[in-house]
């Protein structure tokens, strides 16, 4: 049977707004200076929908207005579908504040109607809007029983004969509540009809050249009568959701909660699709002007809200926000696909843990250098060694032979020049001891100015033994280690 | 029939005889072996207490003192062995010697000393540090931080060693370790245990931590010049590597 299930947000324009907010503020949606939408706040002020701005500014001191934004509107409808994709891939964005779901050929899947519509109140638990849902054979039909209670059309479902039963509920919708433009419906409400099936038992041409084409057309629709050709929701690769503030926020502690419900989302757009990522991008925006933009990385593809949120709290401290924040993003780097997991069956009981974890967390702390030390086949040691982030995969190349000797264990990069005081070197005042055994170093020999030295040893009064070379072309004596 | 030696022998292998000297036995300490017989024998746990803090008190410039724990680097666990605000760059060839993976090697540095301590203290409570060596400035040896470093190590089985000045032996530390390390006589370390765990403190020892040239080396004659002068003399004619030829083919044999 075909069963088209919809979800209907009738606060979206002031809910994008508010949730997340703990305690929310007076504030009005307003559209061409009516107010549109009034929070609890503002509607205990006296503001009701409807009434002029002017006139709501003057009941509440400090009321927080917002333009109605019909963009922002449609991309949050269009994330909501997105987390109604694992219940049926044929979601259908609908203007200005529903969500369409062919869920006919799913209900097996979830074993049956109730469960399903369990799945979908879940999924839509955590979203921070209020939702109506409502059951109908068509897509139209479903979006026009969103006006009553869900047991209504669900009970038509379970009907003995379903298809008669949702016609009988549609005939009794008031015409006043119907998604027809506001001028069709007063028209249809002049002569004194009240309900859907007053109009529905009228002969349809005659209602065709009274009331337009358009109109018969929606009923074909309603009905079943003609098909509805729909554009479903394509899944995006990769996750962004915002959230916007009624008061700018100047400090990071007051990012922090939205942040949560935002990684929140993340961790279940990434659960859905099986994906993992390496980074995330936090944008503040502001009222004007460009939006900075902080990014939270971690040294291998992860999922989980909890670490995220913990790095993302850690950049936070070091953070200073040039602006307000008014609209916070979140945006998430390029997907993989997540790893098998690949546990073992016994785990060592002394394992240790993760190292990566600490890599992660070392990098949020600003002016730390955190490196592993990475060896190149290179005879001056100087050049042997080089810089790597820890967080990269080791090189493959192979550690290079051990010098036959033993080396110093501390390495001055670049060496140290020494003074000549008579026959003595000296480092900070004081005279270094020779100490037998000469090592002469050449290599480079095709290059116009090859490295010739010549490798000492030397005591410190301290009574450490430092190794010293000579540069063969200036005659300079450096320090390069000491042992 | 049992003599009086054998029915104090079974007495005291009672399990309801504590014998206070028997510091390895009844401590239940993790302990791990420092790779010096003598300084094993010296230490009433028989190593390093692998998970906590140590306090190695430096008489002057002591560099090799990191020798000390080079035999031990190998044992590490498979933990991550990080030296932390290293007065400069350890050699990884020298360090790759002594049997550590440089792949195991962590190297921290921060210009503010406060950075520093706070990364000492995560990476130490992490659980993946089996040794961490820190040369932290002096303000921050205050109790207190010792005391969260030292809580840090053991939850995060670490051993952590701080390097410290000798000046700072008369005050008070949670380290239940702590030792005075001098570089004098030339090539040794001498080392004398201030405070130990499990039993008396006082022991005294040398240990050859340099390799012998380096520790007792022949006279040298005083009038040794200190190399011989650059002589400027023409540098023989190479042939120049042909192009697109390792110069290395260029070789005779």
């Amino acid at each position: 049977m075909k069963l088209w299930l919809a979800v209907r947000c009738p606060g979206l324009p002031l809910e994008l707004l508010t949730r997340g907010l703990d305690p929310v503020p007076p504030l009005v949606v307003c559209e061409d200076h009516q107010v549109l939408l009034a929070s609890e706040a503002a509607r205990q002020a006296g503001i009701q929908p409807g009434m002029r701005l002017a006139t709501a500014r003057t009941l509440c001191d400090h009321l927080h207005t917002a333009e109605r934004d019909t963009g922002r509107e449609e991309r949050a409808l269009h994330r909501l579908g997105e987390r109604l994709l694992d219940i049926t891939p044929r979601v259908s964005v609908a203007p200005p504040d529903s969500l369409l779901l062919d869920i006919g050929a799913c209900l097996r899947l979830f074993g049956g109607l109730d469960p399903l519509l369990e799945q979908t109140r879940q999924r839509l638990a955590d979203s921070g809007l209020s939702t109506r849902p409502g059951l109908g054979p068509t897509p139209l039909a479903a979006r026009e029983l969103t006006l009553r209670p869900l047991a209504d059309s669900r009970a038509c479902f379970f009907a003995d004969d379903p298809e008669a039963a949702f016609r009988a509920l549609l005939a009794e919708q008031p015409l006043t509540e119907l998604h027809l433009s506001g001028k069709l419906r007063q028209r249809l409400t002049a002569p004194g009809f009240r309900t859907l099936g007053e109009i529905l038992e009228l002969p349809r041409h005659t209602l065709g050249k009274r009331h337009g084409r358009a109109l018969l057309t929606w009923l074909e629709r309603l009905l079943g009568e003609r098909g509805d050709e729909r554009q479903f929701l394509a899944p995006a690769e990769r996750f962004r959701d915002e959230q916007e503030f009624p008061d700018p926020v100047a400090h990071t502690d007051g990012l922090i909660f939205p942040m949560h419900r935002l990684l929140e989302a993340l961790a279940t757009h990434l659960r859905r699709r099986q994906e993992s990522v390496t980074a995330i991008h936090w944008h503040f925006r502001p009222l004007k002007g460009p939006a900075q933009t902080m990014t939270v990385e971690r040294a291998q593809p992860a999922h989980d809200v909890d670490t995220w949120l913990e790095l993302t709290r850690r950049r936070l401290e070091h953070l200073r926000l040039h602006e307000p924040v008014l609209v916070l993003v979140l945006e998430s780097g390029p997907p993989l696909e997540r790893a098998v997991c690949g546990g073992d069956l016994l785990t060592e009981p002394d394992a240790r843990a993760n190292r990566h974890e600490l890599f992660d967390r070392l990098a949020t702390l600003p002016g730390l250098s955190c490196i592993t030390p990475r060896e190149h086949d290179e005879p001056l040691p100087e050049a042997a060694e080089r810089d790597r982030d820890p967080r990269q995969a080791p090189a493959a190349e192979p550690a290079p032979e051990l010098p036959f000797d033993e080396p110093p264990l501390w390495l001055l990069n670049p060496p140290r020049p020494l003074p000549l005081r008579g026959d003595h070197l000296v480092w900070n005042d004081a005279e270094l001891e020779w100490l037998p055994g000469e090592q002469r170093y050449s290599s480079h020999w095709w290059r116009p100015e090859p490295p010739v030295r010549e490798y000492r040893t030397v005591r410190h009064p301290a009574g450490f033994c430092c190794r010293v070379f000579r540069d063969r072309r200036s005659g300079q004596w450096y320090l390069q280690g000491i042992f | 029939m049992d003599t009086p030696a054998s029915s104090l022998d079974h007495l005291l292998h009672r399990p309801d005889v504590w014998r206070a000297r028997d510091g390895r036995r009844c401590s239940g300490e993790t302990v791990l072996p420092s790779g010096w017989p003598e300084l094993d024998q010296a230490l009433h746990l028989g190593g390093w207490p692998a998970h906590g803090l140590t306090e190695w008190l430096l008489d002057g410039s002591c560099p090799q003192a990191l020798r000390l724990l080079l035999p031990a680097l190998p044992e590490a666990d498979n933990g991550l062995v990080v030296l932390a605000g290293a007065p400069a760059r350890p050699h990884t060839r020298a360090l790759r010697r002594a049997g550590l993976n440089p792949e195991q090697l962590l190297l921290l540095r921060a210009r503010d000393p406060e950075t520093l301590m706070r990364a000492c203290r995560e990476c130490a409570a992490s659980d993946t540090a089996a040794v961490l060596v820190a040369w932290l400035p002096r303000r921050l040896h205050q109790p207190r931080n010792l005391q969260k470093l030292h809580r840090a190590a053991r939850l995060g089985r670490c051993l952590l060693v701080l390097m410290r000045d000798v000046r700072d032996a008369e005050q008070p530390s949670p380290a239940p370790l702590r030792l005075v390390l001098d570089s004098r006589p030339p090539g040794d370390l001498a080392v004398r245990v201030e405070k130990q765990p499990g039993g008396w403190a006082g022991q005294r020892l040398q240990l050859p931590v340099l390799p012998e040239h380096l520790r007792y080396p022949p006279e040298v004659p005083t009038d040794h010049p200190p190399a011989p002068e650059p002589v400027q003399r023409p540098r023989p004619e190479m042939p120049a590597p042909r192009p697109g030829t390792e110069p290395g083919e260029e070789l005779p044999g």
